[in-house]
């Protein structure tokens, strides 16, 4: 009964998100980057925030699930465990590839960074890396089909290297920028890691909580125990990510605040700029203080709402690095000099923007749906397989 | 935690490292060692490769006939000393040729004539700026002071812009000139987030008669004469080719910046700011010729580039 | 390969390869670079599938040289075409404008054409604004009421026959059903040149009259004399108003010559005696003051003044005080002026001051700033005087020298009357002594001569005096072989009891009137600055200059604000003078008297105009026979004339008649005058104005009003000869020409195909009234005037014919080369604009070359070092100065009723009947002024999108000090507000009112008490409003209503009541002179503007 009822609402979320997707996307077909609001001062906005926050939940809940049936913890010993996570990686990753390539001047070039790259742009090195890794995942999903592959494991390991790899590479993606002098951080790698994690342990916590909620979903979940511990481990995974994100960024932000010589205005504009409450109560409160909080609350559906709630909110630490770092000029008054709303330090993403993001998010949703229905006719035949 | 369920368990591996059996992980090691080895290479290679194959040698070489009928003379305006001079660069091969640029600062009258010249000659849609002038004002009535500082691209000896291109589709020329080939670029917009100056912006496919005369005839045969602007129309002559605005062609979605006009020091003329400039505040020329005038100022004690501590080693240098 | 085209293509014709071997080589057949083209990846830059193609703009055979008028300097331009379309501006490198020095005029045009000039961002956009959307093609009558801005497209032919004949030309507009509009047919009523020329004669003696009741008899016997000719009149009982003819008023905005010779043709063919520009708007004191300085001793009277001015020369000055001059961003102009200063400042060979209110990027540049309080120029002006008088600083040689002899004598071009005596009576200097009026024991100092006029009659020469060493003498100020240097102070009684002061002496005392430390604090400036400054000029010999502007000029007190500063100068003896003030100098168009070429000004069959004019100028009103005391209904200005402000309310007060038909063209009163709002209730009602024709490039905040708009040619289409400015110390004569192919509608006019134009307008209102001076033998025999070309391109031809009547002085004949040159980059222009058949007909065959090779090159430019011949300048004033002014001194104010100063002095700002508007001032603490952005001009440079990028909007500037005292936030909406305009709002007519709201600028750059705003924003027309034509909505551009335009909320004067304050000596409008108030407008944006 409540599965029918949270299956009947998430295809109405389907519906109504690729609806208004499609209206975003037909936009940004028809009138190019027009209608959007990013400009050359600030040349990334809201999609590439969502390609980070994609690739970060790929990376976090593949690397998340990985490590789990390496070391065998419970709730991630069962393959399926696993490609529950390859599934929601690449539901998070397509959709993440589909941001950036919607975001190119010349999508119909996207080509060239696989037929002519330049290794020395962590962005080539970074597409290069996500499509090694999709590769990767596909097979160790294919091999996990049969248990006694020796390739699974060492394949996982790899694996396991590229997450840690996608994740900091997308830091290490604005930290080679040396112009902006809020990229330009040793912390900005870990940080991305952690997030990276936090949010990829709350997706996975988020998807084992519904899939798991009352049914056979042929991930060891229909054992309550086993669907109990592989949430808790979740829970204190994503908790303590939380924590140590949150500390990092305290590093980050004090190291700057309290020397001058360092001080970096673009702190100052995440914090009390005009955009402050981005951070004191969407990132803070409910991406940080709310979550934590709801996480130590013994109420599986308190988790659940946590990771919810971070897996929305961890986009703003997205755009919080995105946005603020290309919001400061390193030359005053260039924004006098020649104006135009493409060449100004402030962001505002717009009613298009956000359409296509709903469309991406709708495209997660498909192939989250799709890769788990595939998975299961491919358990099923596997599991024909053995019994004939 | 560790305590396995019966589920889950299938097998009991002989040895094991952290879960992997000897073989495993002996694969997974050279798997993983082969994989960093592989990205180390490629991205070593690239830092290292110049992958321009820009023309040079003798048949970069131009023999111009620019001024050779105007006789010289002892007070000639620094535009026609510069011309000169530039004809004689243009007399080298490409790679012995370095042009730098020389902003007097306390010759600029912050008229931006550069600015709009330059969005002129090179078609720019709006957003889109290679040389925007910037005005600073100083102190409190009655000692007040005001500072132009005119921002083409610094043409940067290490320029930050270059390596983050994912398709290689903007480097260094052999006379240090920092090049986009349109053609090859993909629209990322990531050299506009690594240059420090701001001097790369991204052509949108704006249109400067956007919103004019919306409801007037468009046939030319009204009372008005309507939009599209005739010039519009017209392609730019950037990097010495034929760039016309239609449909969604290059340059629009493209990252676009200043190229110390390319296009018009191949046919002996000075770069379209330097010679708009009603300051004679811009100086233009080869920094390997010992006689120009750019290697004269810039000898001098009151040089300065623009964010030094950056460390790109521009080549516009500023008198102040 | 293509780069080694050269090798292989040795052809040497000159400068064929300019453009370099690829790129600029169109001219070689493209199958030679069939490859290349192709793109075989070899490229000339970079290797890429795309292939070059070669950059024609940098080829002659793409140019066409021309002036800019996107401000009035005229800066030669090069328009560089692509496909016949203009896509690039640059720099004429013959004109001295945007080189210096500027190629040598006998450079050839292929040399010449990959060398570009400088020019500034605006000259850069010019041709946006002749490709703006919003151009007109065809001929727009009036569907709605005036300024509703409906309109209906009608064929040319219907227009100027409606015009001329008049009827119920509006019966569709509600209101206008039975309107009876006189055309121009009935209201050139007097085309007999015979009883024109008597009446006119009569006329003379009424004004002459001095008796009042003789003069009334004078009229009697005239209406006796001209019984049957009264109809012609406006009104019989003042024949001094002239005929109905003089109800048609042609005027004019923005005029060059060779159009202004058309224009002024048609009005002298109308037989009307309204032409008036537009000069008090701009400097008109400036100009007026410099006339009245300029005044000719001939034939015992001061004549002959010159409408021009003085400014500095910019390259050789060692001292520059500017005064209210904005030279970086506006002047005449930024390219000319910059380039040669900035080298100079750097050097540290020249130093600069600067005296304005305002911080301007000028004065970023200067060792001194003085910021004056707005109108106290006078003050800071006298302080220098005083000092520098009683330090002994002057150029003291210079002033000495009182007449043409001696100065020659010594090495001086001009001289000045500092010396004359002046006869004091009732302690007040009022005219020059005579020597003949001076009784020595008896005699008369010198017996008064008969000397011959020069229209052959006689005259008696009572000559000046002069102390030497103590002693009156005589003195003929034009000998020129007898030197008379005289006593520079003299303060004394002459033996027969006349009190007389020299002209110095006289201006010592006025400057004595208050000492430094008291003109210093009224204008609020540091003494010690004062003096530095005072120092600084008088510590390089003649190599200084005070170069003054509109800052000083447009007050009330402009006239002796200029005064003030002129005075100085010729303190410093430096007119003339290399590095000093220099005047204009150009090549002359008209050809009356070489040879008699080809003389546009000859106009057979003209009716001689007569009358008062529609604005009162050039006349006393004592003399007229409206004269009813003081003050006049209206203020009259006998010395000066283009008073601006007067001519549309004076035609609403019908003062000093009726007017029935306005020509407008290229003006925009509405928007440019203070108080412009006045104009615009005018314009509305169509019982105080009957017919209003405007020509106007598109529907202007001007022309909305009209009752027929005709389309004109941009700059970049039309011809004019645009002159010189005084900065410039070269003779030259820069061409504008047409360059593109025309915007509007061709037309038929005396069987010749034209494009829509002012001048098609002018020709086809001739046709169908058969005005004389046009047409068939338009100028003589078998020289006609159909067509444009007729006159501009005898222009043309006198230019190039030059200055000797014997033609040595002509320029070169173009080569071949030359002519395929001109040919070539012209092969895109219709034949009714460009036809080399025709135009060679029209200068014939020796003239042809030497038109082509002066158009090749934008006009005639004389080489730079010729400008000089050793430390003066080649082109030099040489004349008498007047330091002391008995023309002005003897005229009197219209309004007072006193007579005006002769010599420098302060005066406060005053409304019309001489009072100081301090009840004005209650309450509005802020004083307000304007300036000018290097962006925009006016009402005209909006149409270019390229230039709102570098300010979009302007805004209210003001020092944070106030803005703190006034709680305004930077970015804060307020709407400007003053004692004549409290409710802020700019009425448009029709109910429809533009408030005048602006972000709050905050810069330390202003005076704290003073705020200011630039011109050329905040837009109802020009593109800028919603227009219906043809039933049609046509939108406007939101981007050009942006900022604010303040000129509304400037006060009207307290007793004329429907125009602005104004000079009532020079005519200037005032512009600096406000105060007003800032207030706040609800829930403000906090977006900051941009920088000034
Ligand atoms: N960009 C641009 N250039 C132009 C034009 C244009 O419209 N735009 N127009 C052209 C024309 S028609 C003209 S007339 C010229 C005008 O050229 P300028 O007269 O040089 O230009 P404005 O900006 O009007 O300069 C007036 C200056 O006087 C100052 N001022 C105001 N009140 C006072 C005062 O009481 N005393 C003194 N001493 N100074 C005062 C103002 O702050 C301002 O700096 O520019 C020409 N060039
Ligand atoms: N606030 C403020 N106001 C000022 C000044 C200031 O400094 N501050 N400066 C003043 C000065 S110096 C001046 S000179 C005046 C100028 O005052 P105007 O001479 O009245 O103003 P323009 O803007 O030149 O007006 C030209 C008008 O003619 C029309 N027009 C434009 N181009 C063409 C053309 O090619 N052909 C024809 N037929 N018509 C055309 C357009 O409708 C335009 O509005 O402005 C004055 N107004
Ligand atoms: S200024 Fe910017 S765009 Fe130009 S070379 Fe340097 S980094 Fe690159
Ligand atoms: S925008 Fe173009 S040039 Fe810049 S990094 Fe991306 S592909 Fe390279
Ligand atoms: S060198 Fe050319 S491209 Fe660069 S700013 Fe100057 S005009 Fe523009
Ligand atoms: S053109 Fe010259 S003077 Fe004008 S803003 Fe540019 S650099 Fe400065
Ligand atoms: S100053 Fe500028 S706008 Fe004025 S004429 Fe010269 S180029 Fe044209
Ligand atoms: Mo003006």
């Amino acid at each position: 009964m409540q599965r029918r009822y949270i299956a009947a609402s998430l295809w109405v979320l389907w519906f109504l998100l690729l609806m208004l997707g499609v209206v975003g996307l037909y936009d940004r077909i028809v009138n190019g980057h027009l209608p959007a609001g990013y400009g050359s001062y600030v040349p990334w906005g809201l999609w590439i925030a969502i390609y980070f926050h994609g690739v970060g939940i790929a990376g976090g809940a593949f690397g998340i699930a990985a490590l789990g049936y390496l070391l065998r913890i419970r709730g991630f010993r069962h393959p399926a465990a696993l490609r529950v996570a390859v599934v929601l990686a690449f539901a998070a990753i397509a959709p993440a590839f589909l941001a950036v390539w919607l975001d190119l001047g010349h999508m119909e070039r996207a080509t060239r960074v696989f037929s002519s790259p330049m290794f020395t742009s962590m962005m080539a090195f970074n597409s290069w890396m996500y499509a090694a890794f999709l590769i990767l995942a596909a097979v160790c999903w294919w091999i996990s089909y049969s248990p006694n592959s020796t390739w699974l494991k060492p394949l996982l390991c790899l694996g396991m290297l590229v997450t840690v790899m996608i994740p900091s590479q997308s830091g290490a993606f604005f930290g080679v920028v040396d112009a902006k002098a809020y990229w330009h951080s040793a912390l900005l790698p870990i940080m991305f890691l952690m997030s990276a994690l936090t949010a990829g342990g709350a997706m996975l916590l988020l998807i084992r909580g519904i899939i798991g909620c009352g049914s056979p979903a042929g991930v060891g979940d229909n054992d309550p125990a086993v669907f109990t511990a592989a949430l808790s481990t979740l829970r204190r995974v994503v908790f303590t990510g939380l924590v140590a994100y949150f500390v990092l960024e305290f590093a980050e932000f004090s190291v700057a605040l309290w020397n001058p010589q360092t001080h970096a205005p673009a702190i100052d504009l995440v914090l009390w700029g005009p955009y402050w409450w981005v951070f004191w109560i969407i990132h803070l409160g409910l991406g940080g203080v709310l979550p934590a909080a709801l996480l130590l609350v013994r109420n599986r559906n308190a988790w659940l709402l946590a990771s919810m709630l971070i897996a929305v909110t961890f986009i703003s630490t997205r755009l919080n690095v995105l946005v603020p770092g290309q919001a400061v000029s390193e030359i005053r008054g260039l924004q006098e000099a020649f104006t135009h709303p493409r060449l100004n330090y402030t962001y505002h993403a717009t009613t298009m923007e956000y359409l296509v993001g709903l469309f991406l998010l709708a495209v997660g949703m498909s192939i989250y749906f799709v890769g788990r229905k595939v998975s299961k006719l491919c358990a099923a035949r596997a599991a024909r397989k053995v019994s004939v | 935690m560790m305590t396995a369920s019966a589920n889950e368990t299938k097998h009991e591996p002989d040895s094991e490292i952290g879960g992997l059996t000897r073989r495993e992980a002996v694969r997974a090691g050279v798997l993983m060692g082969v994989s960093v080895a592989a990205a180390g290479t490629a991205v070593s290679l690239h830092r290292r490769a110049a992958v321009t194959g820009d023309p040079i040698g003798e048949g970069t070489v131009r023999h111009l006939t620019v001024l050779a009928n105007v006789p010289p003379t002892l007070n000639d305006d620094v535009l026609i000393r510069m011309q000169r001079e530039l004809v004689k660069a243009m007399a080298k091969p490409v790679e012995q040729r370095r042009w730098i640029m020389v902003i007097d600062t306390r010759k600029c009258v912050g008229c931006h004539a550069c600015t709009i010249a330059c969005v002129a000659e090179n078609h720019l849609p709006p957003g889109v700026v290679y040389r925007p002038v910037v005005t600073e004002e100083f102190g409190e009535f009655p000692n007040v002071q005001l500072r132009f500082t005119p921002r083409p691209c610094m043409q940067c000896d290490k320029p930050p812009c270059v390596p983050v291109c994912p398709v290689a589709a903007t480097w260094k020329r052999p006379d240090g000139i920092v090049t986009i080939d349109y053609d090859k670029c993909i629209g990322c917009r990531y050299c506009l987030a690594a240059c420090p100056y701001g001097a790369r912006t991204s052509d949108f496919g704006e249109d400067y008669l956007a919103g004019a005369a919306e409801g007037a005839p468009t046939d030319g045969q009204g009372a008005l004469r309507g939009a599209p602007a005739a010039w519009a129309e017209q392609p730019s002559h950037e990097y010495g080719k034929s760039w016309t605005r239609e449909g969604h062609q290059s340059p629009m979605g493209n990252a676009r910046k200043c190229h110390f006009c390319l296009h018009r020091l191949e046919v002996g003329q000075l770069p379209q700011c330097t010679t708009t400039c009603i300051g004679r505040a811009t100086y233009f020329g080869d920094a390997n010729d010992p006689d120009s005038l750019v290697t004269e100022l810039i000898t001098r004690n009151n040089v300065q580039t623009l964010l030094p501590h950056k460390g790109t080693q521009p080549r516009v240098f500023y008198i102040v | 390969m293509s780069r080694n085209a050269t090798q292989r293509n040795p052809i040497s014709r000159r400068g064929f390869l300019a453009g370099g071997a690829l790129l600029g080589s169109t001219l070689l057949s493209d199958e030679l670079f069939a490859d290349e083209r192709r793109g075989s990846g070899d490229s000339a830059i970079l290797n890429s599938s795309r292939p070059d193609t070669p950059y024609e703009l940098v080829q002659a055979d793409h140019h066409i040289q021309s002036a800019c008028l996107q401000c009035n300097t005229g800066c030669g331009i090069r328009c560089k075409l692509q496909n016949g379309i203009v896509t690039k501006i640059d720099g004429n490198p013959y004109s001295p404008w945007t080189m210096v020095p500027h190629l040598p005029f006998n450079t050839h045009v292929d040399d010449a054409a990959p060398v570009d000039g400088a020019l500034c961002p605006k000259g850069q956009a010019g041709l946006q604004t002749a490709y703006d959307p919003y151009r007109l093609r065809k001929v727009l009558k009036r569907a709605g009421k005036r300024g509703e801005n409906k309109w209906v497209s009608i064929p040319f032919e219907q227009a100027t026959r409606e015009i001329c004949e008049g009827g119920n030309l509006f019966s569709g507009v509600p209101g206008e059903q039975n309107r009876q509009v006189e055309g121009l047919r009935s209201l050139v009523a007097l085309r007999d040149a015979k009883v024109a020329k008597e009446m006119e004669a009569d006329v003379k003696g009424i004004l002459d009259e001095k008796d009042r009741t003789k003069k009334q008899a004078l009229v009697e016997a005239f209406k006796v004399k001209h019984a049957q000719h009264l109809h012609l009149l406006i009104d019989p009982d003042h024949p001094d108003f002239g005929p109905k003819n003089n109800q048609i008023v042609c005027a004019w905005g923005r005029l060059k010559d060779g159009r202004g010779d058309f224009y002024k043709r048609f009005a002298a063919a109308l037989g009307t005696t309204n032409a008036h520009g537009h000069t008090t708007v701009c400097q008109g004191s400036l100009y007026f003051t410099c006339k009245a300085i300029s005044e000719q001793y001939a034939e015992g009277k001061f004549t002959g003044g010159q409408k021009f001015y003085w400014q500095a020369d910019t390259e050789n000055s060692r001292f520059i005080l500017f005064v209210g001059a904005n030279l970086f961003e506006a002047n005449y102009g930024p390219p000319n002026r910059s380039v040669r200063l900035t080298e100079n400042l750097v050097t540290g060979r020249t130093k600069i001051a600067v005296a304005d209110p305002r911080f301007s990027k000028l004065a970023s540049k200067a060792w001194k700033w003085l910021p004056l309080k707005p109108g106290s120029d006078a003050p800071v002006a006298l302080a220098m005087i005083r000092w520098i008088l009683e330090e002994k600083r002057f150029d003291a040689k210079f002033l000495a020298t009182a007449n043409k002899a001696a100065a020659a004598a010594s090495g001086e071009n001009s001289w000045c009357n500092a010396t004359w005596l002046v006869v004091i009576k009732d302690g007040k200097p009022g005219k020059l002594l005579r020597a003949a009026d001076l009784k020595i024991d008896g005699q008369p100092l010198r017996t008064a001569e008969k000397r011959p006029t020069a229209d052959g009659k006689e005259y008696d020469e009572k000559f000046m005096v002069v102390m030497v060493n103590g002693v009156p003498t005589a003195v003929d100020p034009n000998d020129a072989t007898t030197p008379v240097v005289a006593d520079l102070f003299v303060d004394t009684t002459l033996a027969d009891g006349t009190v007389v002061k020299s002209g110095l002496q006289v201006l010592l005392e006025s400057a004595r009137e208050h000492t430094t430390a008291e003109w210093a604090a009224m204008a609020d400036v540091k003494e010690s600055d004062i003096v530095a400054v005072a120092r600084e000029l008088t510590s390089y010999g003649k190599a200084v200059a005070v170069d003054i502007h509109r800052g000083p000029a447009q007050h009330t007190n402009g006239f002796y604000n200029v005064l003030c500063w002129m005075s100085l100068n010729m303190l410093l003896g430096n007119f003339d003078a290399k590095g000093g003030l220099i005047k204009a100098s150009t090549y002359d168009t008209k050809g009356k008297g070489k040879g008699n070429l080809f003389d546009i000004t000859a106009h057979p069959g003209a009716v001689k105009a007569f009358g008062i004019s529609s604005i009162r100028h050039g006349l006393d009103y004592e003399k007229t026979t409206l004269f009813s005391g003081y003050p006049a209904k209206r203020n009259w200005y006998p010395l000066s004339s283009d008073i601006y402000e007067e001519i549309i309310p004076s035609i609403g007060d019908a003062y000093p008649y009726p007017v029935k038909c306005l020509f407008m063209y290229m003006g925009a009163p509405t928007y440019a005058l203070p108080a412009g709002h006045t104009n615009i209730e005018v314009l509305c009602d169509v019982n105080k104005l009957p017919l209003f024709i405007a020509s106007d490039i598109l529907i202007g905040s001007t022309s909305m009003y009209a009752d027929y708009i005709f389309p004109d040619l941009s700059f970049l289409e039309r011809w004019e000869f645009q002159g010189s400015h005084p900065n410039i110390p070269n003779k030259v004569q820069p061409v504008r020409q047409p360059v593109i192919a025309p915007i509007p509608e061709e037309c038929t006019v005396y069987g010749q195909a034209m494009p829509m134009s002012l001048e098609a307008m002018i020709l086809a209102i001739a046709e169908q009234l058969s005005l004389p001076g046009f047409g068939e033998n338009g100028f003589a025999e078998d020289r006609h005037l159909k067509h444009p070309d007729d006159l501009f391109l005898r222009g043309v031809a006198n230019i190039a014919f030059g200055e000797k009547p014997d033609g040595s002085a002509a320029v070169a004949d173009a080569d071949d080369r030359e002519v395929e040159i001109f040919m070539n980059a012209r092969r895109h222009l219709p034949r009714s604009v460009f036809d080399a058949q025709r135009w060679r007909g029209i200068v014939g065959e020796s003239m042809w070359r030497k038109v082509v090779y002066v158009l090749n090159r934008g006009g005639r430019y004389e080489e730079h070092e010729k400008g000089y011949k050793g430390d003066r300048v080649a082109h030099p004033y040489a004349a008498l100065l007047n330091l002391y002014q008995e023309k002005t001194a003897s005229t009197i104010h219209s309004g007072t009723g006193k007579n005006l100063s002769g010599v420098a002095c302060y005066v406060p700002v005053c409304d019309f009947v001489g009072k100081e508007p301090d009840e004005l001032r209650t309450g509005y603490g802020l004083a307000l002024i304007t300036h000018r952005v290097i962006s925009q001009t006016k009402s005209r440079t909006i149409a270019d999108p390229w230039l709102s990028a570098l300010l979009p909007e302007n805004g209210v500037l003001i020092n944070p000090r106030d803005a703190e005292r006034l709680a305004l936030r930077n970015g804060q909406e307020v709407k400007v507000v003053s004692a004549t305009n409290s409710t802020g709002n700019w009425p448009l007519g029709n109910g429809v009112e533009k408030p005048m709201i602006g972000r709050i600028v905050l810069t330390q750059t202003m005076r704290p008490g003073v705020v200011s705003f630039a011109l050329g924003f905040g837009h109802w027309a020009t593109g800028a409003s919603d227009v219906t034509i043809d039933g049609h909505v046509i939108r406007g551009e939101k981007r050009r209503q942006a900022g604010i335009h303040a000129n509304a909320a400037m006060w009207t004067d307290p007793v004329v009541k429907n125009t602005c304050m104004f000079d009532p000596v020079g005519g200037s409008v005032s512009f600096y002179d406000t105060h007003v108030r800032l207030e706040p407008v609800g829930g403000a944006g906090a977006k900051a503007s941009a920088l000034p």
